[in-house]
């Protein structure tokens, strides 16, 4: 009961935590970086480099795979109002590849806590993020949007950026959580 | 980096070639066309050089030239000339046939795109 | 256990891989059989078991051809030297659905769909597919005694397996709709094998079962008139799509070009239409239908449409113009550009 805010009864009471502020406070910082990114020309369809993916990593080591999932569901739903996209089929593709991405980062961090020797860290899990979001976003547009199995032939060229773009951010992560580390001690 | 990083890193590096083959390069469909005669297959030949190819049914020969990722015959023994009069086929599945003189040749569409067509209605 | 955690991360995130659809499931066997470009295409079972089901309808349709070819010793070229004859006698079981099947469609055709017209076609020199026919065509005279003799499809009475024609000029030429037959009955016997996606395509009557995995199958309609394809058309039903041309056999004397489907009213190859395409579940129908399409010209397709139950159609004319009633112009998508200037119709 940490977080009660004691306010007169007339009021509705919403009962928040210390992790809904973290949650609210790094899904900002998402969304913030989702947006900019948005506005960033892409140089292949369906290529980004996903800076957001750092924010989800960082969390994913330091706060755990709920807090990881909140700030990634939070980011795809209010970016996506805050573009102007919801609903619309870059909202469909986005959420599919986060959905996916944290589907694969649930095993990923068990492995973690129950084998730390094989645990990947922060590059090798924004690698395995970076593809899962690719291949999920890549299905649903097949399955929904272009059912033409030509699109098939880009698959390859699409993982092959995006285990670039992962390895990269999943640096950048690395040095964002050594940097907090040093902060925090 | 940890030895999980590795094993995600190296699992990586070990499935893209393997996607690469069974998923190809973007844009190579139709590349090649399959001429055949009677039951069996005479020849598989690139539609990227151009080149005319002889190709004897039971009739005679029937001439075939590719052009251009283009292929269609230019001359034939048949008497309804209809294989020479159906034009250029370019497209995966696309194909033309002398039935009389038992040849025919059908663009093949290449990797997971697979063809066009999957059948014509003639 | 540390490996088995490594090993469900791999599983997890190669099974989103493999579970893309790939064309390996995808079996094509073509070639020529009795004359006829004959294709088989099937999807999503192993090679093994799509090569034994197209190898057993490879022997049925070797089959039926035997029975079903006029011109040639066998069933039907029995029964029409027996109709010439006249009297009651043990029809060949084989050929007497198709007989029930083409009688009703006559009659619904209002006798544009006639096979009982075989004495016109040998007139004409189409009963032979090697070598194609030459000229001179026949005399108006030889062509009128011809058409005197009336062969209708209902002077045939069938009492059990028995059969009788009460007419002796009756010559049974299945030519019109043998091939959907025959790929209807194919079809029927892949979905006894189990197969549910496949195309049968005989000398261009396209019957399809199922699909092509997650997408239908896409099936091009050739130009009449010029090369190529002129539209295409995505079937995922159990459908088939058939065209009647004069370009599938014709010969040009003196400059004039005579086709192989006959008006049974003039006796002359149909005027009008290049070509006439159906769509219907049965290929049977489909192929019929396509053939009295042919012969009611532009002008009195959509009555004859209307009148045999054809829910969609296409017709080419000699400059290129298509005609179609609504539903199949929402259906057909023109590979040609630029597009052919389309006539619709009221819907069927």
């Amino acid at each position: 009961m940490r977080g009660v805010n004691p306010k007169p009864a007339a009021h509705v009471v919403l009962l928040t935590t210390r992790t809904d502020h973290r949650i609210a406070w790094l899904a900002a910082l998402a969304i913030t970086i989702h947006i900019m990114e948005s506005a960033l020309p892409s140089p292949l369809p369906g290529v980004k480099p996903g800076l957001a993916n750092v924010v989800t990593i960082v969390v994913l080591c330091r706060y755990g795979w709920a807090t990881a999932a909140w700030v990634n569901g939070l980011r795809v739903l209010a970016g996506s109002l805050l573009l102007g996209t919801f609903l619309s089929p870059t909202f469909v593709l986005s959420l599919s590849g986060a959905f996916c991405a944290l589907l694969v980062l649930g095993p990923a961090a068990w492995v973690a806590r129950w084998a730390p020797r094989w645990a990947p860290g922060p590059i090798g899990l924004s690698v395995l993020a970076a593809w899962a979001h690719m291949v999920g976003q890549f299905w649903v547009a097949y399955a929904l949007f272009v059912p033409h199995e030509g699109l098939f032939h880009l698959l390859p060229i699409l993982l092959t950026v995006s285990l670039v773009f992962g390895v990269a951010s999943g640096a950048v992560a690395d040095v964002v959580i050594k940097r907090l580390e040093a902060a925090s001690v | 980096m940890t030895r999980g990083d590795y094993a995600v890193l190296g699992l990586c590096a070990l499935a893209l070639p393997a996607l690469f083959v069974r998923y190809g390069l973007p844009g190579s469909s139709g590349t090649q066309a399959r001429i055949t005669v009677g039951n069996s297959i005479y020849a598989q030949v690139p539609l990227s050089r151009a080149q005319v190819y002889r190709v004897p049914g039971v009739l005679g020969i029937s001439e075939i030239e590719v052009r251009a990722g283009q292929i269609r015959f230019t001359h034939s023994p048949c008497q309804g000339q209809q294989c020479v009069r159906s034009g250029w086929a370019k497209r995966g599945g696309e194909f033309i046939a002398c039935v009389p003189n038992r040849v025919s040749v059908s663009v093949l569409g290449q990797g997971a795109g697979g063809d066009y067509y999957d059948s014509i209605n003639f | 256990m540390r490996c088995d955690a490594l090993a469900f991360v791999c599983i997890a995130l190669f099974g989103l891989c493999a579970c893309s659809p790939g064309n390996d499931t995808l079996y094509k066997e073509s070639g020529y059989a009795m004359g006829a470009l004959v294709e088989f295409t099937v999807y999503g079972v192993d090679a093994a078991r799509a090569k034994a089901a197209v190898a057993s309808a490879q022997s049925d349709l070797k089959f039926m051809h035997g029975n079903f070819d006029p011109w040639h010793p066998g069933s039907l070229a029995r029964m029409n030297s027996l109709f010439a004859l006249g009297g009651r006698f043990t029809a060949a079981t084989s050929v007497l659905p198709l007989i029930a099947k083409s009688t009703e469609l006559s009659r619904r055709s209002g006798g544009l769909f006639n096979p009982a017209i075989g004495n016109l076609i040998r007139l004409w020199g189409f009963q032979t597919d090697d070598p194609p026919p030459a000229g001179p065509p026949p005399t108006p005279a030889h062509i009128a005694a011809v058409l005197a003799q009336q062969p209708r499809m209902s002077d045939l009475q069938v009492t059990g397996v028995e059969i009788e024609s009460h007419n002796p000029a009756v010559i049974l030429d299945f030519g019109g709709i043998a091939q959907g037959y025959a790929a209807d009955v194919l079809i029927e016997g892949f979905k006894l094998a189990g197969i549910h996606n496949a195309i049968v395509n005989i000398s261009g009557d396209v019957r399809v079962l199922g699909s092509h995995g997650a997408q239908p199958w896409r099936i091009g309609i050739r130009n009449p008139r010029g090369a190529g394809v002129l539209a295409s058309l995505q079937m995922n039903r159990d459908e088939s799509v058939v065209t009647s041309g004069d370009y599938e056999r014709f010969y040009i004397y003196d400059g004039k070009r005579y086709h192989h489907i006959l008006d049974p009213r003039t006796g002359l190859p149909t005027q009008g239409a290049a070509s006439a395409t159906v769509i219907d579940a049965e290929a049977t129908f489909a192929d019929a239908a396509a053939t009295a399409l042919m012969v009611a010209g532009i002008k009195d397709w959509y009555a004859v449409a209307k009148a045999m139950g054809v829910k969609s159609a296409m017709l080419v004319d000699a400059a290129g113009r298509v005609y179609m009633d609504p539903a199949t112009a929402k259906r057909i998508h023109f590979e040609i550009d630029p597009p052919p200037q389309v006539v619709l119709s009221e819907s069927l």
